[in-house]
């Protein structure tokens, strides 16, 4: 497999994990070893008062596997920055998954204020990845407001709807001089495959893996799902034609 | 003197240091991946045991969590 560039880091796989809705922190690091992944995103919360804190951040010191905290439950950009500065100080990382989606039906993000927010990380010297609608004007704003790389929309965070946006993500991949991650909706590996044989650089993937019957396996799946859609779209694919076109002779033999 | 922990009001003693209010309401001071802010201002981890609370400080105490 090829390497992939963001930023400082390189990375062999090209299957970016959450660790939200896993039945146990056991299995939510069996899962993600066995995606290979090496970039799992991490939530922020108000530590509990009563000393009921997880130790979920202890489960995830694999070897080669990095943070990529995010901003979830901010609503506009002015909280995102003080989450992406709290996030630094308590995981010692500059890289943060940005997201701003103050509407709790659909989570949709508000491009306008992470635009906002991304400008102002940058200069802070952060590595974004901001997580925004399948829009191609707004991903080449966001690279010039010093992003690390895009993340575009295939459908609504948790929903396994797919790619929904998928000739959005199509024009994204055209246009972007930053690595495209295609992030929320992917809700099988067919799913992860459609979106790298687009050309999508990465795909990141949660709630389908942790919400398995079996996540380990499922993690492997997406594994093996996120590779055969690199190496295919590496390898280049048959164009799609309206007519039949045979595969073998059309000679008539038996007459 | 009176402080607020997580918009929690809590009595605590006067002059007391940052660092020793983990154990004071009751979070484990072995836990990882914290940050802290007092007054929407992070403090940072090395000047936890040199920063002393002020009456009606507000502070903010964050941890990482499962998350997409």
């Amino acid at each position: 497999m090829d390497i992939l560039r963001i930023a400082d880091k390189e990375f062999k796989s090209r299957l970016f994990t959450g660790t939200g809705k896993f039945n146990s922190n056991e299995m939510m690091a069996e899962a993600i070893q066995a995606s290979g992944s090496e970039l799992v995103t991490v939530a922020l919360k108000r530590v509990d008062m009563k000393g009921n804190n997880d130790d979920m951040i202890d489960h995830l010191n694999i070897p080669g596997l990095n943070l990529l905290p995010n901003t979830s439950g901010v609503r506009n950009a002015k909280e995102a920055i003080f989450a992406a500065q709290l996030a630094r100080e308590a995981l010692g990382t500059n890289w943060l998954k940005l997201e701003i989606h103050p509407d709790p039906k659909y989570l949709l993000p508000d491009g306008e204020e992470t635009l906002k927010a991304c400008y102002e990380l940058a200069k802070d010297g952060f590595v974004i990845l901001p997580y925004i609608h399948a829009d191609p004007v707004l991903c080449k704003k966001l690279e010039d407001a010093g992003a690390s790389a895009v993340m575009p929309l295939g459908s609504p965070i948790g929903t396994n709807q797919g790619l929904i946006t998928r000739d959005f993500l199509k024009i994204i991949i055209e246009q972007s001089n930053l690595p495209v991650v295609v992030d929320a909706g992917i809700g099988s590996p067919s799913h992860a495959a459609e979106a790298m044989e687009l050309g999508a650089d990465a795909v990141l993937v949660n709630t389908a893996i942790a919400v398995a019957k079996n996540p380990k396996q499922m993690g492997r799946a997406f594994k093996m799902s996120v590779e055969a859609g690199r190496i295919a779209y590496l390898s280049g694919l048959a164009k799609v034609s309206a007519y039949a076109e045979a595969s073998s002779p059309l000679t008539s033999f038996l007459s | 003197m009176v402080i607020y922990v997580n918009d929690e009001k809590r009595t605590v003693e006067e002059n007391l240091l940052l660092s020793n209010l983990f154990p004071e309401i009751g979070i484990n001071s072995t836990i990882k991946g914290v940050a802290v802010a007092i007054n929407e201002r992070i403090v940072m981890q090395k000047k936890w045991k040199s920063t002393i609370l002020s009456e009606n400080d507000k502070i903010l105490i964050i941890s990482a969590t499962k998350g997409g």
